[in-house]
């Protein structure tokens, strides 16, 4: 066995919560895959990946929790908008409450170690 | 060295060229608007997509890693590839440990020449296979079309074993093709086809099985009754001679006279019988050759005989002296000549 210590670093943690970030931003407004990408920058996220973001977006879409339709732009080529269907908005609730407890977890057991 | 910036549809493909490996739906289903999004990603005014993007291979990983998102999500490639080296790893392994006896080393050095001879059986397995598919079933070929076959099918059997550096779909065709040979091999030698089934030879252990050639399934027997021999009469009672008997088909009809001790008098200078040919010519089965056959007959007839003599008839069959035959008197009811 290999043994690992991990530091944390921004990238990892996104992994496993960019599922909650991207039905977050979505829950907002509709949107389209570049304009998530910028959203979620905007909101502090500077690390995410362009592709991981359009990743996300497919599986998202391919396990049913969005839905998807076209706007043909004027200038540039066609969006693909995504918004949160019924399945999604679930899933939404669900992982926002698991992430709050999982967060006020974490900051419980750092409250002590915190400077 | 400056390189052009990548069009958004060169880096697109260089992304799919990068996800060849995944199955088709996947991949249609994961790029279906990847063209779009880059367009609209290279319409950001200052950079290039690679500097945006890093290069397609790692844009196409990190696609991969966020579609799959769990590791269970990509479970085709590496549980074959897992499976796949673990299989290769016990066999060198066992191969390894066996290397450690004498008689397996002799095995393994001695095995290569014995490629040949498993080219030709190989394609002779393989003929036999897909002439008993046919509805051949039998150990060596038939007839001169099924040997044609047979032999042409060793010819590329030997071909194929020559020839070295086989693509990938070809050895997995080969390994297929010798894994049924083995399989066809070891089943025929656990029960090899029982040629007696079908062929001609229903009472191969007769005496005189069917002179002429007549075969089995082509005849009609009087069966169920203990009527071994046919004596037919006019309707002024005078016996008749060599009558053949055949059935509506066109069959011959022959009786069993084997199965009630009696066998065909076969003259010694002439041609057998015909087994249709009524009276049949019998004699008592009792008198055998060392090998089992019955002897020839002189042609004064064996008096013993319970069955009326031949008498010289017009037809070609071998002319028979004619002797006392025992005449019975015509009965209406039919008849009845030897009381057996």
């Amino acid at each position: 066995m290999r043994s690992t210590v991990h530091r944390v670093d921004s990238s990892q943690l996104l992994k496993g919560v960019l599922d909650l970030a991207v039905l977050a931003v979505l829950a907002k407004r509709d949107s389209y895959g570049y304009d998530v990408v910028r959203s979620l920058r905007e909101a502090g996220l500077d690390d995410v990946g362009d592709a991981s973001v359009y990743g996300t977006l497919r599986r998202l879409f391919k396990a049913g929790a969005l839905n998807s339709y076209v706007v043909a732009s004027d200038e540039g080529p066609h969006r693909k908008y995504y918004g949160l269907n019924d399945v999604g908005r679930s899933l939404l609730a669900s992982s926002a409450t698991r992430w709050t407890t999982f967060a006020g977890t974490m900051n419980d057991l750092l409250k002590e170690v915190a400077s | 060295m400056t390189v052009p910036p990548m069009s958004p549809g060169a880096y697109a493909e260089a992304v799919r060229a990068a996800l060849a490996d995944l199955p088709a739906a996947d991949r249609e289903e994961l790029l279906e608007d990847l063209d779009d999004h880059l367009a609209e990603v290279a319409a950001e005014p200052g950079m290039t997509l690679e500097d945006r993007l890093g290069p397609p291979e790692e844009y196409a990983a990190e696609l991969r890693a966020a579609y799959g998102g769990r590791p269970a999500a990509r479970p085709r490639l590496r549980l074959t590839d897992r499976a796949r080296t673990r299989v290769t790893g016990l066999v060198r392994s066992a191969h390894t440990r066996s290397l450690r006896f004498l008689p397996y080393r002799q095995a393994v050095a001695f095995a290569p020449e014995l490629r040949p001879a498993w080219w030709v059986l190989r394609g002779y397995v393989i003929a036999l296979f897909l002439l008993a598919v046919n509805g051949q079933g039998r150990l060596i070929p038939g007839d001169l079309a099924a040997w044609a076959f047979t032999l042409a099918a060793v010819w590329v059997s030997v071909w194929v074993g020559r020839r070295s550096g086989m693509r990938t779909w070809g050895r997995g065709l080969l390994v297929a093709v010798n894994a049924v040979a083995a399989i066809v091999l070891l089943g025929a030698l656990a029960s090899p086809p029982v040629e007696a089934d079908r062929g001609p030879v229903m009472f191969a252990d007769g005496p005189q099985p069917y002179p002429y050639g007549v075969r089995v399934e082509n005849v009609s027997t009087l069966d169920g009754g203990n009527v071994y021999n046919i004596i037919p009469y006019d309707k002024d009672g005078s016996p008749l001679h060599d009558v053949r008997l055949y059935d509506q088909d066109g069959n011959p009809i022959i009786v069993d006279p084997e199965m009630f001790g009696q066998a065909i008098a076969v003259p010694c200078d002439g041609e057998p019988p015909l087994r249709n040919a009524y009276p049949l010519p019998l004699t008592s089965g009792d008198v055998r050759e060392h090998d089992g056959s019955v002897p020839c007959v002189m042609r004064s007839p064996s008096p013993e005989s319970p069955s009326p003599s031949a008498s010289p008839t017009s037809s070609a069959e071998p002319s028979r002296t004619p002797g006392p035959s025992p005449k019975p008197s015509p009965s209406p009811s039919g008849a009845q000549p030897d009381g057996k």
